[in-house]
């Protein structure tokens, strides 16, 4: 159960990070309304995809099969972090303050990274398949 | 033990290629769902959506591409059924109305030369042509000499295997979603808003039908072979809804994106629109590595099918596959540079060539099997020991004759819908009165061993 415990925590923090990008969403939407609905986008995508795992996970006793759920939701957080970080500085999704954007920058390269991790922790301690 | 009892199949190929996947391999609906949208996510379909934003206005792509997608929608979801219900590969399901050397032939046209060489080669063209928009005065991006670096690449991964694939189209397919959104963004930002979007008038207007051909040629490949994943799935129904839900809501969604950006800044080069309209060498390189990772399951499949009949290991066949396919991706590189006539001429002819095996397919299952009351559930149901055709000619002249009747012949209505209905036509009407009369349309006998061959 120490890996559903470590699931359970992570998945909190990528929860955090969406949360952060709704926020910095709401914040740009006035001032560029392409940006905020990019924002929107990735961040909800995080935020679905975070927030499925837990009942996905919840009564499930066998660790490979915790191992290959929690695969399934971080590749499509990783991968969805990897578009936000190729998109985010684009000059189209340009606002005055170049702080918000590098904050997202930011924000989506801590959940890729985090992601990226979860996988490889998943794939070596609970022996679950990288193909889900 | 018992799973052996139950599974008496040996599976000397790998990837369950000749034999029914068994129970304790097969996957959830989500993983079916990622699969197919792993094979949309590609380059080739924005590329299909701004030929449409040159043809047709922004509600008439919707249009076109709703009806293109519904027509693939169920040729799609009746080949899944049946992967569904039989467990194999659309080659092994294809020994019903084509024999058994009818189904390594056709198997070898569908997944062999239209997907292995054919759109790996488009693909591998197109990979040139980013290259080019993203760096034009560069010796190696030219669009003939990127095209060979490219498919090599493209080729490296498909020979290292399945679990590449897989994990760079997991990359891909969130990519393609939100790449295909920015193209509607900046098309909807450069038109002054959607009204004006939806009031430019296209650049080379076509009739409706020829856009139908294109979408439903775009795509027509993949929906012959939806068997190949779909037998994969736990339930039946799983593989034709996953199939039906990518392409009529993800398709759509992705063809009229990147017909707006083209309808807006008049590019048809989606790369080059994206470059400027700014959405920055990430989404340029998104695009690159979606096609690399569709173009790697192209070479894959083709691999499978030409294994079929060449007994060599799986990785040579890919090598010489690939091979091929830069070749011509070159050819199309020096010869045709970046213009998309080639792209459409090719959507066209696989419109035209390809429906009619479907029809085949789908008719011999659920109709011709029908009339010979077969229960549905034990039809295509393949065991070692069991008798099969070496040819049904049937299924070869139904698929000659809608071919050319509705591809050249008719010149009205949508001319891969033709040829699909024509396949189906033509197989059950010829086998109906063969049956009447007596004539046996199995030629040949050939005995299943337990690795399926």
């Amino acid at each position: 159960m120490k890996f559903k415990k470590y699931t359970q925590i992570s998945t909190s923090v990528l929860l955090v990070f969406s949360i952060i990008l709704l926020i910095l969403a709401a914040a740009v939407w006035s001032k560029n309304i392409y940006t905020g609905v990019v924002y929107l986008i990735i961040g909800m995508i995080q935020l679905i995809c975070t927030l499925l795992l837990y009942p996905r996970i919840g009564k499930i006793k066998d660790e490979t099969e915790i191992g290959n759920r929690s695969v399934q939701h971080n590749w499509i957080v990783l991968s969805i972090g990897i578009a936000g970080c190729a998109l985010f500085l684009a000059p189209f999704f340009k606002v005055d303050s170049m702080a918000i954007p590098y904050t997202a920058f930011t924000v989506c390269l801590i959940s890729l990274l985090l992601s990226t991790f979860n996988i490889y922790k998943a794939v070596k301690d609970t022996k679950a398949r990288m193909v889900v | 033990m018992n799973k052996k009892k139950e599974w008496p199949w040996k599976d000397t190929f790998g990837d369950y290629s000749m034999v029914p996947v068994p129970a304790h391999e097969r996957r959830s609906f989500l993983s079916i769902f990622y699969v197919y949208m792993g094979v949309l996510a590609c380059i080739a379909v924005l590329w299909g959506g701004g030929t449409l934003g040159l043809q047709f206005t922004l509600k008439e792509v919707v249009i076109v591409a709703i009806v293109g997608s519904a027509i693939l929608a169920v040729i799609g979801g009746l080949t899944a059924a049946i992967g569904g219900f039989s467990k194999c590969s659309t080659y092994i399901n294809m020994r019903g109305p084509f024999g058994r050397i009818g189904s390594q032939l056709f198997g070898t046209i569908i997944a062999g030369v239209a997907c292995g060489i054919g759109w790996f080669a488009v693909q591998a063209w197109l990979f040139g042509i980013i290259m080019h928009t993203l760096l034009p005065n560069i010796w190696w991006a030219n669009v003939g000499v990127a095209a060979i670096w490219g498919g090599l690449l493209m080729m490296t991964t498909a020979i290292i295997g399945f679990r590449g694939l897989a994990w760079l189209s997991y990359l891909a397919v969130p990519f393609f979603m939100l790449l295909a959104g920015v193209g509607a963004m900046i098309g909807i930002a450069n038109a002054g808003g959607f009204a004006g979007l939806a009031q430019i008038k296209p650049k080379n207007p076509v009739p409706f039908g020829v856009g139908v051909t294109e979408v439903v040629g775009m795509y027509i490949a993949g929906g012959v072979i939806t068997a190949d994943i779909s037998r994969y799935s736990k339930r039946v129904l799983d593989g034709p809804i996953a199939w039906i839900v990518q392409v009529i809501i993800f398709q759509v969604y992705m063809l009229s994106g990147a017909a707006a950006l083209t309808l807006a800044t008049g590019a048809a080069n989606v790369a080059q629109a994206l470059l400027v309209g700014g959405a920055g060498l990430g989404a340029i390189l998104m695009a690159i590595l979606g096609q690399w990772t569709t173009n790697d399951n192209n070479l894959y499949n083709g691999a499978l099918s030409f294994n079929t009949w060449i007994p060599i290991k799986k990785k040579y066949i890919t090598l010489g596959e690939g091979l091929i396919g830069t070749a011509l991706a070159a050819w199309f590189g020096f010869y045709a540079g970046a213009s998309m006539q080639v792209f459409q001429n090719f959507l066209t002819f696989l419109g035209k060539i390809l429906p009619a095996i479907g029809g085949a397919l789908v008719a011999d299952f659920y109709l011709y099997r029908w009339y010979k009351k077969e229960p549905l559930r034990q039809r295509y149901q393949f065991k070692p020991g069991m008798k099969i055709a070496q040819v049904n000619w049937v299924g070869w002249v139904s698929v000659v004759l809608a071919t050319i009747i509705g591809g050249w012949v008719m010149k009205s209505g949508i001319a891969a819908l033709n040829v699909m209905v024509l396949g189906a036509v033509f197989y059950i009407v010829i086998a109906f009165v063969c049956d009447k009369c007596g004539v046996k349309i199995e030629i040949g006998e050939h005995t299943l061993d337990e690795t399926g061959v």
